[in-house]
């Protein structure tokens, strides 16, 4: 029982860990069709923004607040640099942008570690205790509330971003565009601004995510690689584009990883072996991924 | 030097103060460490675009030292002086300056001025035979190879084509257990480590947890990407072993792991009195931040030895070695939780004449670290004059005879069949520690060393290296009896068990 818990416990949190941040390459993806190999580095930026105010001495609260805006930006600053000048362009052919995600992203690692530092850190906890509780053993296996609220954001903003993009006038802009930029264009739609908004949503995201994670993974220049990858691994497992395969990917990377470490103590050495076998597995049956759709251009 | 020149070099010096202004020994052989993880590390933990933007082009650094040409000996010196690694560029910088400075004011080596000729490899290892190629021909006499960048088989087999002296300063994995004669198939001869190997400091450590704190059984967690190899398990066990304790489980975890869970339940079934923890701070932290979660953390060794899992934590040197694990595991950091480090590494310790050079010579302050690369660059030029000659093979020859010298830090040498320069009698148990009052009370009190108080080295100091005493003294005694005399005398690092008679006792829980 004990195990089985566990493995569950493993699961819903590491899962949710790279939901969150596999959230954000979804939705750029959704729109633009490319992905935004920044998003990982979105993460950091985020993070070290919220340290740099918080020792400052603003409330976590606050710093959150501001991290969320100021992230944003930085996400808009990202298109701008790394998308806009590349004019327009089929994101299947022409892969400009690989390069340019990548090299942004990169080199905001490099200058976080001049201008802030490049020591790890630790973030205040956004949300201390409910009603004086932090965590609880259930069947020899803790569960914390920064668990709980890790697990219960990345469900609520699959919602939220599934709601946004399905029900509402600046979704159907998101998937217009992404659909046919030219076409969105003659309907009135302002591609460069959706585009621009999209980039600000997943900074806004990789806020969210950088904040909560924090107790949990600590505020790290490696952090926007090594969960970056991991992420975008989930995303792309899921279907990229689709936002609940974001989370189902995420899952699913995280039961492997759980029920690996649980049958072998030796896990460590050769997990990424059996995550990879699974994402090839899948991909084979599933050249979409679980919940991807085939990309169909209408003429 | 022109105006500009100079403009140039303090703008530099602020940059690189900046980046280094929370730099401690740990970090950088936790960058050292890194390293040792081979590309796939260096392109996903925070691989620097910047450093692959000066790959191919190697520049003298602000560690050049002009000197007249011709009339100069020139030591390189590999380092990353720019990218995330540039604070261990910065350090180099320091202490090759301060070296270097000093050197030539005492009249240089036999009346020639010495020169560094500085190479940047960023973080990237492709950079190593490059950097090599370019030093060779720019006809230096030795290399400091202060990173484990590009010190890797592609670099090996060209020092071992020229016989290039060459001091591995900083500890990393390739250089742990593969440098130097005898110990493996690398380079041999031309070789020589400075730091201090992961075999001698896990045989410290064992002796502590079984001898000093009479524990009986111990336990492994530890990074599978840094020790993709499972060296550290080797010595581990070997190490364990020879110190009569029982090992009761290895687990393993990644660079990227959030959670520990399944690893920790199955330690907890076999209840480990002391738990090894082989990774970087942020693993580190979380590991020790979920055994507090659990209610399973260090108290101290009578609790450790009960019935209730509260295993006492020795980490490695790149995770509770480096101060920063602290301010991650915030209150789940225990007294008690320690690693080891060798005693040069204590910055804070008394009468190491690095500190004084960077002040009287570069108006800085020593952050850690600084001596390994001055001490490096006293070796070679030993070696120059024990040969009276900058031959390779007679430099080599006459850094194997030149027995023990003192320069930037404590006395060191190396002998013809011995190519590392420490021995287990220079290393000492440390824990990290906070000014003031350190993370919990303890009893008896804890009262940190001289170092910590008003006109010390961590006066100012949030976090930083206590020095364990007692543990390892006698064998430090055996090695260095001046700076063991001072140490005690001067009330450097923790003495909590020294009685007012001046003998030590062992009822002190913190350690």
């Amino acid at each position: 029982m004990g195990k089985f818990i566990q493995i569950l416990v493993s699961t819903v949190t590491v899962g949710s860990v790279l939901a969150l941040v596999a959230l954000g390459y979804n939705l750029v993806f959704s729109t633009t069709r490319i992905v935004n190999f920044a998003q990982g580095t979105m993460l950091v930026i985020a993070g070290y923004m919220a340290y740099a105010m918080t020792r400052q001495g603003l409330p976590i609260w606050l710093a959150f607040i501001l991290t969320v805006i100021g992230s944003a930006i930085i996400g808009m600053l990202i298109e701008l640099i790394a998308i806009r000048p590349l004019g327009r362009f089929d994101p299947a052919t022409n892969v400009g942008w690989i390069l340019t995600t990548f090299s942004v992203g990169l080199i905001a690692v490099d200058v976080i570690g001049i201008v802030i530092d490049a020591q790890p850190h630790a973030l205040p906890n956004l949300a201390g205790s409910v009603f004086g509780w932090k965590a609880s053993i259930v069947a020899g296996v803790p569960i914390t509330l920064t668990d709980i609220i890790i697990v219960v954001s990345a469900v609520l903003l699959m919602f939220l971003i599934e709601v946004l993009q399905n029900r509402t006038m600046a979704g159907r802009a998101f998937r217009a565009v992404a659909q046919d930029r030219q076409t969105a264009s003659l309907m009135g739609i302002n591609t460069t601004r959706t585009v621009m908004a999209t980039f600000a949503l997943a900074g806004a995201l990789a806020a969210v995510g950088a904040v909560l994670l924090a107790p949990k993974l600590f505020v790290k220049l490696e952090n926007g690689d090594l969960l970056g990858i991991q992420a975008f691994i989930a995303a792309v497992l899921g279907g990229l584009g689709s936002t609940r395969g974001a989370v189902v990917g995420g899952f699913a990377i995280a039961l492997t990883s759980a029920v690996v470490k649980t049958v072998s103590a030796g896990a460590g050495r050769y997990e990424p072996l059996v995550i990879f076998a699974l994402f090839l597995a899948v991909l084979v049956v599933r050249p979409t991924g679980i919940f991807g759709t085939p990309y169909v251009e209408k003429v | 030097m022109t105006p500009e020149q100079e403009a140039l070099e303090a703008k530099q010096a602020r940059l690189d103060e900046l980046v280094a202004a929370e730099v401690t020994r740990r970090r950088f052989l936790e960058w050292a460490t890194k390293a040792g993880m081979g590309g796939i590390a260096l392109s996903t933990v925070g691989g620097s675009f910047l450093a692959a933007c000066a790959k191919g082009s190697s520049k003298a650094n602000g560690g050049t030292t002009p000197g007249p040409t011709g009339d100069t000996v020139k030591i390189g010196v590999v380092a990353p002086f720019s990218g995330v690694g540039k604070f261990i560029g910065s350090v180099v910088n320091r202490s090759t300056n301060a070296a270097v400075s000093q050197l030539n004011a005492t009249g240089g080596i036999g009346g020639r001025k010495v020169q560094i000729i500085a190479i940047d490899t960023g973080t990237d290892p492709t950079n190593g035979p490059k950097a090599y190629d370019s030093l060779v021909s720019q006809g230096v006499v030795g290399i400091l190879w202060c990173f484990g960048s590009g010190f890797n088989p592609s670099t090996l087999p060209l020092i071992k084509r020229d016989g290039m002296p060459v001091i591995s300063v900083f500890n990393d994995l390739d250089s742990t257990s593969k440098l130097y004669p005898g110990t493996g198939d690398g380079p041999g001869r031309s070789v020589f480590q400075l730091s201090d190997n992961g075999e001698q400091a896990s045989a410290v450590a064992m002796e502590y947890a079984a001898n000093d704190r009479g524990y009986r059984t111990v336990a492994l967690i530890y990074d599978a990407v840094l020790d993709s190899q499972g060296d550290g398990v080797k010595i581990f066990k070997k190490t364990a072993a020879a110190a009569g304790l029982t090992v009761t489980g290895i687990e393993t975890f990644r660079l990227e792991e959030s959670a520990y869970g399944v690893q920790l339940d199955r330690l907890a079934a076999q209840k480990p009195q002391c738990l090894f923890i082989g990774g970087l701070s942020g693993n580190t932290a979380g590991i020790v931040k979920e055994l507090g979660t659990r209610k399973a953390s260090y108290i101290d060794t009578p609790t450790a030895k009960g019935s209730s899992w509260h295993p006492q934590i020795i980490g490695s040197a790149g995770g509770t070695g480096d101060k920063s694990w602290i301010e991650l595991a915030g209150a789940d950091a225990k007294v008690g939780t320690n690693t080891v480090w060798h005693i040069s590494g204590l910055i804070g310790n008394p009468g190491f004449p690095i500190t004084e050079w960077a002040k009287k010579y570069q108006h800085e302050t020593v952050t850690g670290g600084e001596e390994v690369p001055a001490d490096g660059l006293a070796t070679i030029l030993e070696g120059v004059k024990k040969a009276g000659s900058t031959e390779h093979a007679k430099v080599v020859e006459g850094i194997e005879t030149m027995g023990k010298i003192k320069f930037a830090s404590i006395d060191f040498g190396f002998t013809k069949d011995r190519h590392i320069a420490h021995t287990k009698d220079d290393l000492v148990m440390i824990t990290m520690e906070r000014g003031g009052t350190g993370p919990v009370t303890t009893d008896p009190p804890y009262k940190l060393g001289v170092e910590w108080s008003s006109g010390h080295i961590f006066e100012s100091t949030a976090a930083g290296p206590t020095h364990l005493v007692r543990p390892t003294l006698d064998g430090n005694k055996r090695a260095h009896p001046e700076l063991m005399d001072e140490i005690l005398r001067g009330n450097y690092g923790t003495q909590c068990t020294k009685h007012a008679d001046g003998t030590l006792g062992k009822e002190c829980k913190i350690h």
